[in-house]
């Protein structure tokens, strides 16, 4: 896993003054109101759903707990599921340790803010990855901003989750209609218990479910220890990374002419870019988001290809060229080449829309 | 008037001049008694030299062609003299020209996208598009990156958790 990277954040700052008034009252009240029944006044809804919302982002940062997380996401061709012990601490350590499935059984995850040392169990080994220091609330607040300018919050009537009282809230998009999330934000705490995501066509893509939450700052220190065990290798895994402080510096690394998408669904917008080296080939990646979906441009001018191993993908045409592409779950890779360049696009969105982003990329 | 040259007259003489050339050489010998002369000159020449040839000439001996065809015949080439012929340059380089050609542009048509010198691993792409969206908060990726697409450098499948709500 590859974290080295910096974010340009110039273009989330005017979004982020438009809810900064917002964000900064509450921003160390994680437990006060808003309560979650509606009222008549629709601008009141919105700015007490916005301001559940911007607690619920910054709840890990002041809640520590210990809880049963299962997960299921729900593919075309089966679902994945897991479930894995997670513990908390604070504003940034994390501990989790799958036990389901049968083949991650062991396998556990330990973050200590911007670094993750992932232990698996079956390989015997220990990947490491270091992030940036990034400023969390920095991150939260660019993040809220792009998710509120895209998409409407709507509070619905308490449930319960995990034995605890939530306020459900459904994230529509603002140009489609479409509800693409819920999230069930405890009423006290604010820690999202439950999040559900949604397709297009408004079946479920995935579930993420707290169980027997508890919290507790009381967590062994020893949960958050970073051994490596006898027998085990350790993989720092981390490409060089260039690291500059806007889009344009970073795309000047990539040492080529690089090729951008003049088409992007309603609400996307780039969002950071980074250039990594590996094996010999720079990669430049640019990341878009509209504030929940995703979607990544890698391209090189080094002819390097996507290596599918033991995949086998599909093949499609982008606008008479040879494509190839695979799911990983809700996930799609589309790889292709054009004038040079070697691309692959990967996002939650379904391939006739990539078909038509990559078509457009030029 | 200017006169004919003694290779235009020659060649005039072989009916090698092109059609108006020919009329023209032919209208000024009606006229100029010097070059008709020089005209008679070569033809007296290229008829003694032709005389002189046929008075030289051997006639093979009766069966002389055809036992030779047959002796030709009678040969048949062992398989490294059809290795070497075919290997001759004129047939070897246009079939090499041919492979290569066809190797160019095939291969994409073929397996599009698998034979570049250093192909990069999906579970890269993946596992990038992973971190970067599980940066925000509510980011659509969540819990786990399948351990079927996931692999380390050296392309060992590696199991990597996502923690959901980071």
């Amino acid at each position: 896993m590859r974290r080295a990277r910096e974010f340009r954040f110039a273009y989330f700052a005017a979004l982020v003054a438009l809810i900064a008034a917002a964000s900064s009252a509450h921003a160390a009240t994680p437990a006060a109101s808003p309560s979650a029944a509606p009222t008549a006044n629709p601008n009141q809804d919105d700015a007490r759903a916005t301001e559940l919302l911007s607690d619920a982002l910054r709840a890990r940062q002041s809640i520590s707990y210990m809880a049963q997380v299962q997960a299921i996401h729900f593919g075309p061709s089966g679902s994945v599921a897991t479930i894995a012990r997670e513990e908390h601490l604070a504003p940034d350590q994390t501990h989790k340790l799958y036990i389901a499935p049968q083949e991650m059984y062991g396998d556990s995850v330990v973050i200590h803010g911007a670094a993750t040392y992932s232990y698996d169990a079956q390989h015997q080994r220990v990947v490491i990855s270091h992030g940036p220091a990034l400023d969390a609330q920095v991150i939260t607040n660019g993040n809220l901003a792009l998710l509120l300018a895209n998409y409407r919050p709507i509070i619905g009537a308490p449930e319960i989750v995990a034995g605890r009282p939530t306020i459900p809230c459904a994230l529509v998009n603002r140009f489609t209609g479409e509800r693409v999330m819920r999230v069930w934000i405890d009423a006290q705490t604010r820690l999202i218990l439950q999040k559900e995501t949604y397709h297009a066509d408004g079946t479920i893509g995935s579930r993420t479910q707290f169980d027997n939450v508890r919290y507790t700052q009381a967590i062994p220190s020893a949960l958050f220890a970073t051994p490596i065990p006898s027998g085990y290798r350790v993989v720092d895994d981390n490409a060089p990374t260039s690291k500059a402080s806007d889009v344009e510096r970073v795309v000047k690394d990539a040492g080529f002419t690089p090729a951008s998408p003049r088409y992007l669904p309603e609400g996307f917008t780039v969002v950071s870019a980074d250039v990594s080296t590996l094996k010999g080939v720079k990669t430049l990646h640019l990341m878009y988001s509209d504030g929940i979906r995703s979607l990544s441009l890698f391209e090189n001018a080094a002819n390097a290809s996507a290596d599918f191993g033991h995949l086998k993908p599909a093949t499609t045409k982008i606008q008479n060229r040879d494509a190839l592409y695979v799911n990983d779950g809700s996930t799609t890779l589309l790889s292709w080449k054009n004038s040079g360049l070697t691309f692959a696009l990967v996002g939650d969105l379904d391939l006739k829309e990539l078909k038509a982003i990559a078509a457009s990329v030029s | 008037m200017q006169h004919l040259t003694s290779d235009t007259l020659i060649d005039y003489l072989h009916h090698e001049l092109e059609p108006a050339d020919d009329a023209r050489v032919l209208a000024h010998l009606e006229t100029c008694e010097d070059c008709k002369r020089e005209l008679n000159v070569e033809a007296t020449i290229t008829d003694r030299l032709r005389a002189a040839a046929r008075a030289e000439e051997l006639e093979l001996p009766p069966g002389f062609r055809s036992a030779i065809m047959a002796r030709i015949a009678a040969l048949q080439p062992s398989a490294w003299q059809s290795v070497l012929r075919f290997l001759r340059p004129v047939v070897v380089i246009p079939f090499a020209a041919a492979v290569a050609a066809g190797a160019f542009f095939l291969t994409p048509v073929l397996s599009p996208q698998t034979t570049s010198r250093a192909a990069l691993p999906v579970s890269y792409y993946l596992q990038e598009h992973d971190v970067r969206a599980d940066e925000y908060p509510l980011g659509d990726r969540s819990a786990v990156i399948l351990s079927s697409l996931n692999s380390a450098n050296d392309g060992v499948p590696v199991i990597q958790a996502v923690d959901a709500a980071r």
